[in-house]
């Protein structure tokens, strides 16, 4: 059992503030890492792997400092996100030259072991260059994982994935975390980190904006009033209709298009062509205006 | 060293197109060699030299020692050697002997057959051009292999250092000799060639010697201390 451990971590770059402050405990089981893409996932992720020192407080695996440490190598093990990889070495060659760089006693098992883990024993002997996205992302879990190491941290893992891969990696991650060991992967994806892991921490614009378990931060998410941008045939008329309507909580019209804040995202979509319907308006546009995940986050944010 | 980072080095440099570049340099020395004695000259210095110590050497290193770790650092390969326990001195080491054998086989080989083909009556001074080459092409390497650490242009500093520093001011000033590869080189060629030999040396190997040493020495630990903080880029993300 190994815990990661970020004790008011900041790091900067010149005057950018990458990451600010953040403190938090990852244990065994599966934690996701979310937040939109530049939040600083990536720099938190590099931080905890040992390619970048924090500028400001600490950064630890089992009490011991991950920067400037290649002893730490042999409890962690890191899938980076960049897709490189030798395409001149076979997937076999790849995860075994891995499992001899960690010194193990049978490389070519564990390497045969690793590969039977991330079902990739049909391609072992072809060179890298010839895998698809998804499977060079297979190779790289499985070259991570031959030493089975107690933290496993991995970085946007199902980028390039369809959804087969994607349903097997999570199993894999699931079981690797049922095991005891400790699971962290970033993603910028909701859903992803949703059927995954129990645990989240939330970033957004460096800061930890929500940390725990995840249907208490889905609730948050869900609750929030949606806003939706409306072009319809009658603009105005609609408006007057909408104001009088049980799930509407505001709505404004700005300029060419219409705005109406639901007060339940559900029954508010429902309810709207129905409405329209009976006053005989016709609908052009229904466009959720902050569905995007850097709006839920900013949303989280302001709590 | 490490027997499966020597392998994959090896693997790596052979397998780029560089290669091509490595292998079109000394041909065209050979080619040189087989002109000048077609053409009975008494060019000496200008073929082993000028050539061979002044380009085909410092280009072929160039190209070797930045290659065997720079370009794994910056196309991200590097990681899968450095996520690993390995110590990072075991790393530069391994890196560094690859680079110096690729080295040496491009460089002193064609050189010394270069020789022979000029001034097939002349072997002594093959023999002490291609050991000068030799000796140069590692501590070249271990220059250039700090520098492709340390920067990520490593290839443009190296350049300005064999064109400018060497190429240029050296020339021109005695004293920089101390801080020139090439001048070891020669050094160390005049050092072996008979006394007869005019070989453009303007250091003496009391000298040489010991600087290179210190050149060695210290390019590999700051390629290791280099390695050992290795960073991930620097962008947020």
């Amino acid at each position: 059992m190994s815990v990661l451990e970020l004790s008011a971590v900041s790091r900067w770059y010149g005057n950018v503030v990458a990451v600010n402050d953040i403190t938090m405990t990852i244990g065994p089981g599966v934690t996701g890492l979310l937040g939109p893409n530049g939040a600083g996932k990536s720099t938190l992720l590099h931080m905890m792997a040992g390619f970048l020192p924090p500028s400001n407080g600490s950064v630890t695996i089992d009490g011991e400092p991950t920067w400037r440490r290649p002893k730490m190598y042999d409890v962690v093990g890191l899938v980076p996100e960049r897709e490189a990889a030798y395409t001149f070495l076979t997937g076999m060659e790849f995860v075994e030259a891995s499992a001899k760089l960690h010194r193990l006693a049978s490389p070519r098992q564990a390497a045969q072991r690793a590969i039977d883990i991330v079902e990739l024993s049909d391609a072992a002997d072809r060179k890298i260059g010839t895998y698809s996205k998804g499977m060079r992302q297979r190779v790289k879990v499985a070259s991570a994982l031959v030493h089975d190491p107690q933290v496993l941290l991995l970085d946007e893992p199902f980028n390039g994935m369809d959804p087969r891969q994607r349903l097997h990696m999570m199993e894999l991650l699931k079981s690797l975390a049922d095991a005891g060991r400790t699971v962290l992967f970033s993603s910028h994806i909701l859903e992803e980190v949703e059927q995954l892991s129990d645990v989240v921490q939330v970033v957004v614009a460096g800061r930890l904006a929500a940390s725990g378990d995840f249907r208490e931060i889905r609730r948050l998410m869900t609750d929030r009033p949606h806003v939706f941008t409306i072009r319809s045939t009658d603009d105005r008329a609609l408006a007057s209709v909408l104001m009088g309507a049980q799930h509407t909580a505001g709505v404004a019209i700005d300029g060419p298009v219409l705005r109406v804040q639901a007060a339940d995202f559900g029954s508010f979509t429902r309810a709207l062509a129905g409405i329209a319907r009976e006053h005989n308006i016709g609908l052009r546009e229904v466009i959720p205006a902050d569905e995007s995940l850097e709006s839920v986050f900013s949303y989280l944010v302001r709590r | 060293m490490n027997a499966v980072i020597a392998r994959i080095t090896y693997r790596a440099l052979l397998g780029r197109r560089r290669v091509l570049l490595l292998a079109l340099l000394p041909v065209v020395l050979l080619l040189l060699a087989v002109a000048f004695r077609a053409g009975n000259g008494d060019a000496t210095e200008n073929l082993l030299d000028h050539f061979g110590v002044a380009a085909l050497l410092p280009l072929v290193a160039l190209i070797v020692g930045t290659g065997v770790l720079g370009a794994e650092l910056e196309d991200g390969t590097a990681i899968y050697l450095l996520a690993t326990p390995t110590p990072r001195s075991a790393i530069v080491t391994t890196k560094f002997a690859v680079a110096a054998v690729v080295t040496v086989a491009f460089t002193a080989i064609p050189e010394f057959l270069a020789g022979v083909i000029a001034f097939p009556d002349r072997t002594r001074l093959s023999v002490a051009y291609a050991v000068g080459t030799a000796v140069g092409a590692v501590v070249y390497v271990a220059i250039f292999l700090a520098l492709s650490v340390a920067t990520r242009r490593a290839m443009a500093v190296g350049l300005i250092y064999v064109l400018v520093w060497e190429g240029l001011l050296a020339s021109f000033v005695s004293g920089i000799g101390v801080l020139s590869v090439q001048q070891y080189s020669l050094s160390i060629a005049k050092a072996i060639a008979h006394a007869g030999d005019e070989i453009p040396a303007n250091v003496s190997l009391a000298v040489a010697i010991p600087m290179l040493l210190v050149v060695i020495v210290v390019a590999s630990r700051l390629a290791v201390d280099r390695l050992s903080g290795y960073r991930i880029s620097g962008e947020p993300g």
